[in-house]
Order: C-alpha cells, then structure tokens, then sequence
C-alpha cells in the first residue's frame, strides 16, 4: 500500500441508519443524564457528556464514510489522558469512603463514552457505545440511593430496545441486498426477550435471598453542612422547626415535622406525632433500632440527661468512640460488625444514630462530640445528601447469660446505680404495682418479662390519649388512670417500675427501622418511626434493650425473608386502600397471570430462537460442505439446491452427506426442529472430511 | 393424511403407469393441488392409461368426453328440458358433473366447446338458461391432446393453456416397461382391477391440507425470481403470470406432500417447474416446445435462497 497511514480510509460497512444513531445517542444521554443527576461530578465532565456527546454523535455521523487514523490518535491520546487525571484524582484525594473513588471512576466512564462517541462509523461502535450506556446505568445506581433513578432505568430501557430493534431492521437490510423492500422485523424478537427477561428478574426476586447490601471495605461519608452549631456541643433539631438552638441557621423548611424527643430533654405531657416525612435512609445488612440519645433523670413528667460534658472524639480515618458508663462488653467469638450507613433525607437532630454499640465512625469531619453516655453529637447541622457509617459491635446475647449477669445480684459500680436508679417521689401504688407484678420471679431478666407482659395485657397502644392534668405523674396516670398510651408513656413505665425494683435502667430514643424498600435495598426512616424504649443495666454485659411496644430484638441474628416476599409486603404497604381480601386475591391473581404470560412468551421465545438458530446452523453446515466440496472440485453452483448439491457429494463418495442434505433442507425450509443426534452425525461427518482435507 | 393419501393414489397410479414414476408424481401433484392437468404426446403412450388410473383411483363419479369437432358445449354441461309426467322444466347434467372429467383430444373439440369446458374448470360452476349449478368437489379435469397432429385439430390458445396447473408430456417408455406392458404386467389389464384408494371427501380434504403447507419465506422468493427470470429471458416474449406463481407454489406444495415432507424445498419447486411454467411462457419464436428448455435453463441459473 502506498497511502501513508494518516491518510483517512474508507469504512467498511459505514451505519447511515440516523433513526438508529439517534436512539443510541438518546440511551446514552439517558445513562449520562443519571449519573449527572447524582450531583457528584464535576462541571468538565458534566459538559462532556451533555453537550460533548451530542456534538461527537454529530461529527462522527459526519465523518463515518472515512476513516481518520489522526482521530483514532487524538482519542488514543485523549483516553490516556482521561486514565492519568483518574489516578491523580485517587491519588491525591484522601480516601476515606469508597464514594470518594466512585465519583472519579465515574468521571472516568463519563469521559470514555465521550471519547468513543467521535468514532462512531458502523453499526458495530454504535452497539458497544449502547453497552458501555448500560455500563453507565450501573455506575449510576452504584452512586444513587433513591427511587430516582427508577425513572432513567425505564428511559434507557426505552431508548435501549428502540436501539437494538432498530440495529436489527439495519442489518437485515445490509445482509439482504437482492430485496428492495425492508424486511419485516419479526415483532416476537421483541417481546419473547422482554417476556423472558421480565419472567426470570421476577423468578429470581422471589427465589433468591435479600442480599446482604454492604461489604466491610465500603464506608461511604460525605459532608452536606447546613451551618456550624453556635454552642459547639449543644443539641440541635431542625426538624422541630425553630427548635434548639440554631435559629438562625438558615433552614429551608421551618415546619415541625420530627420528633420532639430528639431534645435536650422529653416532656411526656407533650402530644402529637411527628408526621410520615422520610428523614433518612439506612443501608444495612438487617434491621435493627437506629438508637439516637439517652435519658436517665426523671421527674415524674419529664426525661433530660444529667450528662453535660461532651468530649470531642476525632480520628484519622475511623472516629473511635470512647468507652462509656455501662459499656461493658462479653468476651464472644460471636461478636459480629454490623455496619450501617446513614443517608440524610431532611435535616434532624445533630445526633449519631447506630445499632448498638457503636465502634466506629465514619463521619466526614472526622470530628464528633461525646456525651459520657455514649450520645455522640456533630459539630455542624446535616443537611440532605450528608451520608455516614457507622460500625457497630453486636454480641449475641440469651435469656441465660441475662440471667446470670443479674444486676441485683452481681455487683457493679456505686456511679451507675446513682445515675440509674435515680427516682423523684413515685406514687406508692405504682411502685406497688412493680412489686406485685415482679413478686414470682427471681432474676432481673424475668421480672422485665413479667412487667412487659402484664403492660402487654393490661394497657393498649394509643396515638389518641387524653392530655396530662397538672401535677399528675405520667407513670401513675398512664397504670392506673389511661391505661393507654404510646411509647414514651410505656418506656417510661418500664423504667420507673424497674427503678422501684431497684435494676438500673434509661430511657433511649431513637428510630425503629425502618421499611426496607426492595427496590433500593435501603431501610426507608420516616419521622414517625421514632420510638423510644427502656435499657437494662446488665454487669459485664451492657446495656439491653427492652420495649414492651415493639420488641427490640435480642441480637442473634435476623430472619433474612426473600427478595420476593419483601417486594410484596413493600407493594402491599402501597396498595394499603384497597380492601385487605380484595387486594391480596387480585394480587395473588395477578402474580399468577403475569407468571402464566411469562412463561408463555419465554416458552415461545424459547422455541423461536431455537428455530432462528437452527436455520442459522443449515447455513453454516451448508457452507462447510461447500468447503469440503470445493476441495474435491464440485463446487456448488448457486441456482444448486442444498439437496442437489450433497446429492453430488454423496455420489462423489462423502457417505452420509445426502442425509446431510434432507437435515440442512428441514432445518433451513421447515422451521423444523432437529434431533439433536442428528446435528451430532452431519456435526462428526463435517469434522471428519474437514480433518481428512487438511491432513 | 393428505401424505398418506398422496402415497396411496401414487402406489396405485404407478402400478397402472409402469416406469413413468415422477409423471405420475406431477399428475397426482397436479390433483392435490386443486387444478387440472393436461396430457400433451403423441397416441400410445398411455395418457388415457393414466387419466383412467387416476380417475379409478380417486373413487367418486367419472366421465368421459371424447373431442370432436360436432361437440357442442351443452353437450358437456347438460340441457333444461321438460318433463311431461312432472309437468315442470328439469335440468339434465351433462358430463362435467363428475369428480373426474377425462376430455380425450380436447383440441378436436371446436373453439366453442373448448371454452364452454375450459370456464366450467375456471369457475367451478356451470351456467345454463341463466341458472347456475355449481360442479361437484372436487372436480379434476384431465385432458390430452396430441399437439403434433394439426390437421382437424384446433390448438389451445395460451389464455387457455393457463388454467391447467401442469402440463405432462408422458414420452415414450423404457424398454423394461414396453416389455412388461407385451407381458401384460400394468396397462388396461392392472386398470381393470384397481381399486379406488380414496373417495371424494377424503380427497377435498387433503387438498385443503397442501394449501397449508407452510411455506418458508426463502421459498416465497425463490418462485417470485423464478417468475421474474421468465419476464426478462431475452427469448420469451410473454413471461410468467402471476397465476402461473401461485400455481408454481401449489404445485410445490403438493409435491412436498407426495415425497413426504411436511414443508416445501426449493427441490420440490424446481422439480414442478418445468411442467408448471413451460406452457404459460410464450416464445419470441413461437416454439411451444422449446418453452420446457428456456424454463430449464433458468432453473440453472436462478440462485436457491439458502436462508
């Protein structure tokens, strides 16, 4: 060849379809779009692909009869560059969170695809720009923690099969140059896949387990500060509109939608609950109580902290926290990390929320505030879009190793039992009461069950609950008078009674947790999940849960459901208007239906491709007995029927190949389905003449 | 069924036929396709033979009308006539109220009588006095001639050649079967004693079943270029029609139904082509017989779609 190489050559099969080059371009902006949309790249990147993109898809519509070894250079180049600003990025970023990689990688694929699409001249580019779209869909959703981006998932969908449905017309045209008509696109080719697909994504949601959504090395952290807290220390909650201390922070939202517990302290008196708003969402390997804060003094009508002295806690990577009143731990080669990480929704109390007990933080200021009762607070109000970690350690705990650490009888430090037992002047009838309920048991452990089991059959739980007389006492109101009420009322009981008894016990605040939304595989925390409980003092074993409302769970493990059920339970939750019987019927219908229909178009899809992959074999054999034919110097003319022309063969002395020939005619003509011994005997006599040739 | 029907009536025609199996294939394909069939060669070679075998074979009614030039055409389809002891006008079948209908030397038949015939076939029905009958299912009309006799005769015009689905030329037979007919194996004497293998309904039925043989689309393009390859042969004035397309694809049908196979090949095209096609095509020579040569000779050329 005498061109020099920089000289542009033509293309081989250039793609002039512009209805198939604008649905890829339209599935690949589809994808950009929901990466940008997460808000984490940059503008060079954002302006590379929504407006670089574009242009390139243009240019190289422009340009796709030739082509350019200096383009192909100047991409070369331009990927270069786009993998060393990737490496710097990583390299001179401190890694704290595996999110400050992903937004990188992510600028990465972003910068890649825009490369690519200025060399878009055939068919082929154009498929694998769609590929490394849906490549981009998946960083998208690695980067997204809500239902938005359902919404491009759908659109990419759309523009996707739009692409391959149109890619298909394209190459049926290239492949049938005789015809001048287009030849119909088999409507079936698109819907026996969707079908399918459809048919084995919901198979596999019912049949496989929840997934475990984190792996240890993941500890995502990001800062979104609303504004510094004036009182360093202090406790403030926006969400109780106007609330704390910070007034003028700048909310944007001034109504009440949180709980009033997030405070410095909790007036039981107070009524009202917070409201359905989404306040955060956890990603966790399974539920558990998002605890917030302590209370240990009580007065009869109020719960506050006797604890004001926060102590800054800071780390390098991890915040280790310190070790706290009660934080005793058990020895256990059961003990489990748990690790949540916390997404913020709407700006809260500037609390830590955690399972119990928290190690380990991972908070992007690197900086946080202890109260000696292990409360941790931030410096700064977080505001939407705030993630951090949280590394839990969780030791199994029964009945009989509570038994066996019992507080009234094993002893354990004079400052706990000051704190914890602290009681103002409790009416004797409730202390009574404890007595009584409590008198049959022995240890700590069953006299809680005795206690929680007596509020469980003789009080109810009600949101609607008269107001508090003054000077009334909100246990003895809540035992003797109401005998109704919601968790505070019956946290509170369980407290004071426990106290009466003389085991020491708090209050604890903080969130239930959660609907785990099967979509995201994230805990979905409303305001009105707030919740709070009483803990028990256990010598040597901690602190432990108890809530006659909604059993805390003694840590051992959760059930884990499949993905299926809990995608019902979610739907179900949503369809929560429609009459209980009728919708569960039309639901277990419709389930049936859908799996009915889908494994109709599967099976039929099934049957199709096999045919389509049958002709495509008579294609092939035919072909490779031309090969052998031609060596032997028969060569097939074109107006040769496959019959006619193995028939010769066959004369010619290739045993078997007339058999071959009625094979290749039914698979090619009749859309008949083969034996699959048959196939393997034309398969054998191909290999061997084949074989023969070279040798 | 219609397979088995096939086998049936092509085990019983060749036993009549000696030596002349893949005739005997096109006459009985010609029949399950639904049309009508033409025996073209000179006197002796059997073409009465195997329009009576076939005829016997199918069972139902069967007719014959020998050509001749004093042939009028409601001697074929039947007059009005009155009847005194029912004092009304009744109508009197004639001949072509059969299943099968042999029309011996249908070219000494005057022009007249030929297209009385030739629309009875078309339309399936016969019209007299302004009443219409309709011809019983199914209705096969087999017809011979002997196209190198010329005088007295008067040939087919090609409008007329069309509507027969194929035209046979028997030729004469190998020397085996010439001896087995002087030992009296097969000819008029097996014809005596065959027996019909089907009956009319059976018969209807397996026709509508070879009109369902499904047809691949590669199958569909082969007899539409076949068709278009006669239009632009440099030696035929008048190609293909599209009837002659249609005839083509049922022909082959009936063909595959015959050999066996439950769908069509481009081999059961190419094998019916020729009787298909070479007496719809008209050369610029005015050859008639070297029409089944120009058709041959595009079956060589005309590439197999191979999907």
């Amino acid at each position: 060849m005498s061109t020099p190489f920089w000289r542009s050559a033509p293309v081989a099969e250039p793609e002039s379809s512009v209805p198939l080059r604008s649905a890829v371009l339209a599935s690949v902006l589809i994808a950009a779009t929901a990466i940008v949309n997460e808000g984490l790249v940059g503008p060079a990147a954002t302006t590379a692909s929504l407006i670089g993109i574009p242009l390139a898809f243009w240019w190289s519509h422009h340009h796709r009869h030739r082509e350019s070894a200096l383009l192909k250079l100047a991409i070369a180049v331009g990927l270069i560059a786009a993998l060393i600003g990737f490496i710097g990025q990583v390299r001179t970023a401190q890694i704290v969170s595996a999110l400050d990689v992903q937004i990188p990688l992510a600028e990465l694929f972003l910068w890649v695809q825009f490369l690519h699409s200025l060399h878009l001249p055939a068919r082929r580019d154009l498929m694998f720009s769609l590929v490394s779209s849906l490549v981009m869909l998946a960083v998208a959703s690695v980067l997204s923690v809500g239902m938005g981006l359902g919404i491009f998932v759908l659109l990419w969908l759309g523009g996707g099969l739009t692409s391959m449905h149109l890619a298909h017309a394209s190459r049926l045209r290239t492949k049938l140059p005789l015809t001048d008509h287009t030849p119909p696109v088999p409507r079936r080719s698109l819907v026996g896949p969707a079908g399918a697909v459809l048919g084995f994504s919901v198979l596999a949601f019912l049949v496989f387990p929840t997934a475990r959504t984190i792996s240890p090395i993941v500890f995502p952290s990001k800062l979104s500060v609303i504004s510094r807290l004036l009182h360093e220390g202090g406790l403030s909650n926006p969400s109780l509109g106007g609330n704390g201390e910070d007034v003028d922070g700048g909310f944007a939202d001034r109504s009440s939608f949180g709980y009033f517990g997030f405070a410095e302290s909790l007036d039981t008196s107070l009524r009202g609950r917070p409201d359905d708003t989404l306040v955060m969402r956890v990603r966790a390997q399974a539920p558990a109580f998002w605890r917030g804060q302590t209370f240990d003094r009580w007065d009869g009508r109020t719960w506050s902290s006797s604890f004001d002295a926060v102590v800054p806690i800071s780390g390098e990577e991890a915040i280790q926290t310190l070790s706290t009143l009660g934080d005793d731990r058990v020895d256990s080669p059961d003990a489990e990390r748990f690790l949540q990480t916390f997404y913020i929704e709407r700006p809260g109390p500037n609390l830590i929320f955690g399972a119990y007990r928290i190690d380990e933080v991972f908070f992007g200021e690197r900086y946080l505030l202890e109260l000696e009762d292990g409360t941790l607070r931030t410096g700064v109000n977080l505001g939407k879009g705030s993630i951090y970690t949280v590394m839990s350690e969780m030791t199994p705990v029964d009945g009989n190793l509570l038994r066996a650490a019992d507080p009234l009888a094993v002893p354990y430090p004079n400052v706990i039992a000051t704190r914890y037992l602290q009681l103002p002047d409790v009416p004797d009838r409730v202390v009574d009461l404890a007595r009584e309920i409590t008198s049959g048991e022995s240890t700590t452990f069953d006299k809680i069950h005795a206690l929680e089991a007596w509020m469980a059959d003789n009080t109810s739980y009600s949101l609607d609950i008269p107001p508090l007389q003054p000077g009334a006492d909100a246990v003895d109101q809540f035992l003797f008078v109401d005998r109704k009420g919601f968790c505070e009322q019956i946290g509170s009981s369980l407290v004071v009674m426990l106290r009466s008894l003389g085991i020491p016990s708090r209050l604890v605040i903080g969130y239930t947790p959660g609907e785990r939304n099967p979509f995201t595989g994230l805990y979905e925390v409303k305001a009105s999940d707030a919740h709070s409980w009483a803990e028990v003092y256990f010598p040597g074993v901690g602190w432990q849960g108890f809530d006659p409302t909604a059993q805390v769970p003694l840590f051992g493990g959760s059930e884990v459901a499949n993905t299926g059920s809990s995608l019902l339970s979610y739907l179900a939750g949503r369809f929560d208007a429609l009459p209980q019987i009728v919708g569960r019927s039309v639901r277990v219908a419709g389930m049936a239906i859908l799996v009915g229909v889908i494994g109709l178009l599967s099976w039929n899809w099934r049957a199709e491709s096999r045919r389509r992959r049958m002709r495509s074999w008579a294609h092939r054999t035919l072909e490779a007995f031309e090969e052998i034919g031609g060596r032997r110097g028969i060569a097939r003319s074109p107006a040769d029927t496959p019959l006619e022309y193995l028939d010769s063969l066959e004369l010619a002395g290739i045993e078997g190949a007339r058999r071959a020939g009625e094979l290749i005619t039914a698979s090619a003509y009749g859309s008949v389905d083969l034996d699959v011994s048959d196939v393997g005997i034309v398969e054998d006599l191909v290999d061997a003449h084949r074989s023969k040739g070279r040798r | 069924m219609a397979a088995q029907v096939a086998a049936d009536l092509f085990a019983n025609v060749t036993r009549a036929l000696r030596g002349k199996p893949d005739e005997a294939r096109l006459a009985i394909a010609a029949l399950l396709s639904g049309g009508h069939l033409l025996i073209e060669d000179v006197p002796g070679v059997g073409k009465t033979l195997l329009a009576k075998a076939i005829a016997q074979s199918v069972g139902g009614t069967f007719r014959r009308i020998q050509g001749t030039p004093d042939l009028l055409p409601a001697d074929l389809t039947g007059i009005t006539m009155y009847r005194r002891e029912a004092e009304s006008w009744e109508f009197q079948p004639g001949p072509l109220f059969a299943n099968v209908v042999l029309v011996d030397e249908i070219n000494r038949a005057t022009p007249r009588t030929q297209a009385a015939t030739l629309e009875a076939m078309e339309e399936r029905q016969v019209t007299v006095d302004g009443r219409t009958h309709p011809l019983p299912k199914p209705f096969l009309v087999i017809a011979t001639q002997n196209p190198f006799e010329h005088a007295g005769t008067f040939p087919l015009v090609e409008g007329q050649r069309d509507r027969f689905s194929l035209v046979l030329e028997l030729g004469l037979p190998g020397r085996q079967s010439e001896r087995e007919l002087l030992l009296g194996q097969g000819g008029t004497d097996v014809l005596r004693h065959l027996k019909p293998t089907t009956d009319p309904t059976t018969l209807a039925n397996a026709i509508s079943e070879v009109h369902r043989v499904p047809v691949h689309e590669a199958i569909t393009e082969y007899v539409l270029d076949i068709s278009a390859a006669t239009r632009s042969h440099p030696a035929v004035s008048l190609g293909a029609s599209p009837r002659a397309s249609l005839s083509l694809l049922r022909v082959a049908q009936a063909h595959a139904t015959i050999v066996g196979r439950s769908f069509v090949a481009p081999d059961d095209v190419k094998r019916v082509a020729p009787a298909v096609l070479s007496h719809r095509i008209i050369l610029s020579s005015g050859d008639l017989r070297a029409a089944t040569a120009v058709i041959e000779e595009i079956l060589a050329k005309v590439a197999v779609p191979t999907g």
